[in-house]
């Protein structure tokens, strides 16, 4: 009986409620954020005139540093709002596939174009 | 320290900015033609939004039985059978009545498969021609003159790419013609097209969802509510689908989740 109640209550937790569409807008509110601060990083980086690789270290500080925030927001919420305090994935499939990789070939691209635009912008 | 190359600063309002902006454009109005396509094209016969709609109901049940009590979950499985069991076969029937007009079987040829495929090439079209007719463009106007400096360096491989018509062959990789600002706007512009066509049209996006498998499903996760359900023109018919639905709610490993809550929660609780 008790291995039986164990295992239907391991089964509770283990399904978690996460509800698709509420994922799907988290991940849009993320990409939409992304989006946003790797057009802003390119921005800056361009009027610093950050050439190469110092440039590329710029972005990857501050994407880091843009995903810690989103992150410390999230976790201050879950804590805020509920007990357990490992409640991440309800929000998000996975912290690091989501925060990290997911929108990344986009927002190195938009902020290449972004850097080279205001860099010529100033160069020339 | 005298510089490398010195540009003419017209460049920059002549050729950089209009490129970007004429992109930016472009990349909007394809959005919106788009959506009319999508939008056009969006009839659905009452029959197979009746098929769709059946078996999201026992994709649903199928997830959730968990929380019914063994009366209710029987009553449930009984009427999804019988629905289904009517549904294939009125299906059988129409297949029939279909069968003696023609004998045509190829996925191709029958018109919803025509359809998806008709989707799917005009969304096809919609993105490259307006490709083409922008890179012919950029080429055309502004061949044969370096515009911009990028601010890192590359390999020598690129030189035939990103100096397109420029016959230097010493000249640093980093000075770049307008194509490359061109290829630079067509991988960049995608989250400044995000930006700005953002808040209603995504809702919009989700809902055409049932035509276009894109990129974001693999981000979702879990697109389990039957609503993502689509007949793709290769993929298997609606009355497979069925059969399968009524094979799958039989072998159901079924649990009542609240079976012996009392004592769960006491123990649970160390009463």
């Amino acid at each position: 009986m008790g291995s039986s109640a164990k295992d239907s209550n391991s089964k509770l937790k283990q399904s978690n409620i996460s509800y698709g569409p509420n994922i799907r807008y988290n991940s849009t509110k993320v990409t939409w954020i992304h989006d946003l601060t790797s057009l802003v990083i390119g921005v800056t980086s361009g009027i610093l005139k950050l050439e190469s690789l110092l440039g590329f270290l710029f972005f990857c500080l501050f994407y880091s540093l843009i995903n810690l925030f989103i992150y410390l927001s999230v976790k201050t919420w879950i804590v805020k709002n509920h007990q357990n305090s490992n409640l991440f994935t309800d929000y998000f499939t996975s912290f690091f596939n989501d925060l990290f990789v997911v929108d990344f070939s986009k927002s190195i691209t938009s902020f290449i174009m972004m850097w080279t635009l205001t860099y010529t912008l100033i160069e020339t | 320290m005298t510089p490398e190359l010195v540009l003419d600063p017209q460049l920059k309002y002549w050729v950089i900015l209009p490129i970007s902006f004429v992109m930016v454009m472009f990349g909007i109005l394809r959005r919106y033609i788009q959506v009319l396509i999508m939008a056009d094209s969006g009839g659905n016969e009452l029959v197979k939004l009746k098929q769709k709609t059946l078996i999201g109901k026992c994709r649903a049940f199928r997830k959730n039985c968990f929380n019914l009590n063994s009366e209710s979950f029987k009553r449930r499985q009984e009427i999804l059978f019988k629905l289904l069991d009517e549904y294939i076969k009125e299906e059988d029937n129409r297949e029939k009545m279909k069968g003696s007009e023609s004998q045509m079987s190829n996925p191709l040829f029958e018109p919803g498969g025509l359809d998806s495929m008709m989707n799917i090439m005009k969304g096809n079209l919609a993105n490259y021609i307006p490709q083409t007719v922008i890179m012919g463009w950029v080429n055309y106007f502004f061949e044969g003159f370096i515009v911009m400096k990028l601010p890192f360096p590359l390999t020598n491989r690129f030189k035939t790419m990103l100096q397109n018509g420029i016959r230097t062959r010493d000249l640093d990789v980093k000075w770049v013609s307008s194509i490359s600002w061109y290829y630079v706007n067509l991988l960049g512009l995608r989250s400044v097209y995000n930006l700005l066509l953002n808040d209603s049209n995504i809702g919009d996006e989700m809902l055409m969802a049932g035509n276009i498998s894109f990129g974001g499903n693999n981000k979702t996760g879990n697109n389990n509510n039957g609503q993502q359900l689509q007949l793709q023109p290769g993929g298997p018919s609606m009355k497979k689908l069925m059969e399968n639905e009524i094979e799958n709610i039989k072998i159901i490993q079924y649990q009542f989740d609240l079976n012996d809550i009392e004592k769960r929660v006491l123990e649970y609780y160390d009463c």
